[in-house]
């Protein structure tokens, strides 16, 4: 394997495939904990017999090529139609994901997870939704959960959190299985850290999103990842995603209503500071002005920030249309070119 | 084509096959060469069937389903942009403006105007919950933007398409067009139109957008003054509270040197400190815009309302 590439390819000598496969798997690992071979193992004993024709989407984030050379070697054996793509530093998941969706050109695309988290015999039972349910975007639910208590509580807030954010009822969004159509991932725009949301983001979109409940194999937990920052960071994401859905052509309404209740206490209180004054009781006796000023300072603030909001979507993307046409309906036989009637 | 009637329906599947009637009744009385564009914003019922039917037997009806609801402006504005006719005729899909009205307002756009609003002179609706706060809310837009309309929520209108072609529609900005358009330029009838009782379906609006329309008219009214130059607007705002840090500040000098014996003032510098951040803030904040103004699409429209502006014909 070459080094000074990024991308190889290497379709399968016997059973070559078109160009566009029905379905790109992609599976995406950033470490190399011993059982990738494995896991690839027991995937592809789940799909190589499925009525599909397929291509794999290897997308190996950082970790150094020589220490899965094996790996490498054996893919290229099994004679599937394969690509694999590699990044020489690991990036964010979304970002190393995106990548691997441009490699992809199947017309499904399934992302697997980096190590058997569900069982792999549960894969055909989204692709059927996908292929033959009419869903867009099929999400798998680990149910039931054989993970600690105490990360399936975590785990279920966040659900709920996201679920009550978006108003898009999904059980399991960090699931690593997932299945959905090309046109998805075309017409949803991912960025940040916000792959994680892609259901939610595409049910917003106007796709047919859904979830299918899938066995749980095991959770394995990154070390060094959960620490306290990625609550904070998955929190940030939820705000993220929550002002992107509601307010993104409409700043001001979100800016405006939180400025203008702060400026409005702030404002309320300074008036009743200035009213004692007026009745004798000396200002310089009142910290409490301090405070109320500021909250005015805070309000008219947030509401100038907002007018900045609107003058960015003004500027900058008046043009770009809000919404996405499903059909057209016009009868064929003359809709191009309608009759003059005359009386 | 001369002309297209655009509906935005959302759930109206009891009144589609009436105003399908009714719309193409009026107009086949005119020599015009006319569509009928509905489009579907997500309805839920079988509005989508009706609409396929529909434009399957009349090659005048056409009908875009969008993927879900959007809104009324952003149906309205998929409508326009797939419209083929160069003039273009917003209406309602409740039956409750009457597609008769188009005629005259035709005539009047003909007289040399960019747009004619209809304007419901005699109002079906109740009077507390639509007919009162929308008379208020004419009020203030008219008093806000400048240019006072008799009804704004009146979607029965007609525009020139190269005209509302290149009018930012986006967000719910359905309710200022008139206000953007002659603003920038474009000239501006209203004519009296029929307004029914709604006898099917359910009404979509309600009073609760009160403070959303309130901060969207805030909105439009910056962007109509000062969407080339931001920091002019923010510029003015910063002057108020220069002026009262200074004062506050002048009073802090003086107390600088308390007399002894007394507490040392606190209060008053805080506030100047305060009050001078907002004011540099503001010129912050204003510098950003120009910035975003700068790097951002030109205003286009204004050129193309100033061609139009001469009377046709």
């Amino acid at each position: 394997m070459s080094h000074t590439s990024n991308s190889l390819s290497s379709s399968g000598s016997d059973k070559d495939r078109t160009n566009s496969p029905e379905i790109s798997f992609l599976w995406l690992f950033s470490r190399n904990d011993g059982t990738l071979e494995t896991t690839i193992k027991a995937y592809l004993k789940a799909i190589s017999d499925l009525p599909y024709s397929f291509e794999l989407v290897v997308i190996n984030n950082g970790v150094p090529a020589e220490s899965i050379k094996d790996l490498t070697a054996f893919l290229q054996n099994t004679g599937i139609s394969l690509r694999i793509l590699i990044l020489y530093r690991t990036a964010p998941d979304s970002t190393a994901f995106s990548e691997g969706f441009k490699q992809a050109s199947g017309k499904v695309l399934v992302v697997l997870p980096s190590y058997v988290q569900v069982a792999p015999d549960d894969i055909p039972l989204l692709l059927q939704e996908v292929i033959h349910g009419g869903l867009d975007y099929v999400a798998s639910w680990r149910h039931p959960r054989v993970d600690a208590k105490s990360d399936r509580w975590k785990s279920q807030l966040f659900n709920w959190l996201t679920a009550r954010t978006t108003k898009v009822n999904a059980h399991d969004i960090n699931s690593g299985l997932r299945a959905m159509k090309r046109q998805v991932i075309e017409e949803v725009p991912v960025y940040g850290d916000l792959y994680r949301f892609l259901p939610v983001l595409a049910a917003i979109q106007g796709f047919k999103v859904g979830e299918v409940k899938v066995t749980h194999v095991e959770e394995r937990v990154a070390k060094g990842d959960y620490r306290f920052g990625i609550y904070l960071r998955r929190l940030l994401d939820l705000l993220t995603l929550f002002f992107l859905i509601k307010f993104t052509r409409k700043p001001l309404r979100f800016f405006g209503l939180v400025g203008s209740g702060v400026l409005f206490v702030g404002a309320l209180i300074t008036g009743i500071l200035v009213w004692q004054r007026i009745l004798g009781v000396p200002l310089s006796d009142r910290p409490l002005l301090i405070i109320s000023v500021l909250m005015v300072v805070l309000g008219i603030q947030l509401f100038s920030i907002g007018l900045l909001g609107e003058l960015i979507i003004f500027a900058h993307a008046r043009d770009i249309s809000e919404f996405k046409v499903e059909k057209i309906y016009e009868s064929s036989s003359h809709g191009k070119t309608p009759e003059r009637k005359t009386v | 084509m001369d002309l297209s009637v655009v509906v935005p329906l959302f759930n109206e599947e009891e009144n589609v096959e009436e105003l399908t009637l009714r719309i193409l009744t009026s107009l086949e009385n005119t020599e015009l060469l006319f569509e009928v564009l509905f489009v579907d914003d997500g309805s839920t019922d079988g509005t989508v069937d009706r609409l396929k039917t529909i434009a399957a037997s009349d090659g005048r009806v056409r009908a875009i389903q969008l993927r879900r609801n959007y809104g009324q402006t952003p149906a309205m504005r998929a409508g326009i942009q797939h419209a083929k006719g160069t003039t273009i005729v917003t209406m309602d899909g409740d039956l409750q403006n009457d597609p008769d009205d188009i005629p005259a307002l035709l005539a009047k756009l003909e007289e040399g105007y960019d747009l004619v609003a209809g304007w419901r002179f005699d109002r079906k609706d109740p009077f507390l919950s639509r007919r009162l706060p929308s008379k208020i809310a004419n009020w203030i837009i008219g008093r806000v933007t400048g240019v006072p309309m008799h009804d704004n929520g009146c979607s029965l209108k007609v525009y020139r398409a190269e005209t509302i072609k290149r009018v930012p529609l986006y967000s719910e900005m359905h309710r200022f067009i008139p206000a953007v358009t002659r603003l920038a330029g474009g000239r501006i009838a209203e004519v009296v139109v029929q307004h029914h009782p709604r006898l099917r379906g359910q009404s979509k609006y309600g009073i609760s957008r009160t403070g959303k329309v309130v901060l969207d008219l805030m909105t439009v009214k910056m962007l109509l003054a000062f969407s080339q130059r931001p920091l002019y607007l923010f510029g003015l705002l910063s002057i108020p509270f220069a002026l009262l840090s200074g004062l506050t500040g002048v009073h802090a000098l003086f107390s600088l040197f308390p007399i002894e014996g007394t507490p040392v003032p606190v209060v008053f510098p805080s506030v100047c400190v305060l009050l001078g951040y907002l004011a540099i803030n503001f010129i912050a904040i204003g510098l950003l815009g120009e910035l975003i103004v700068k790097t951002g699409k030109p205003l286009d429209f204004l050129t193309v309302f100033k061609a139009s502006n001469v009377p046709h014909k």
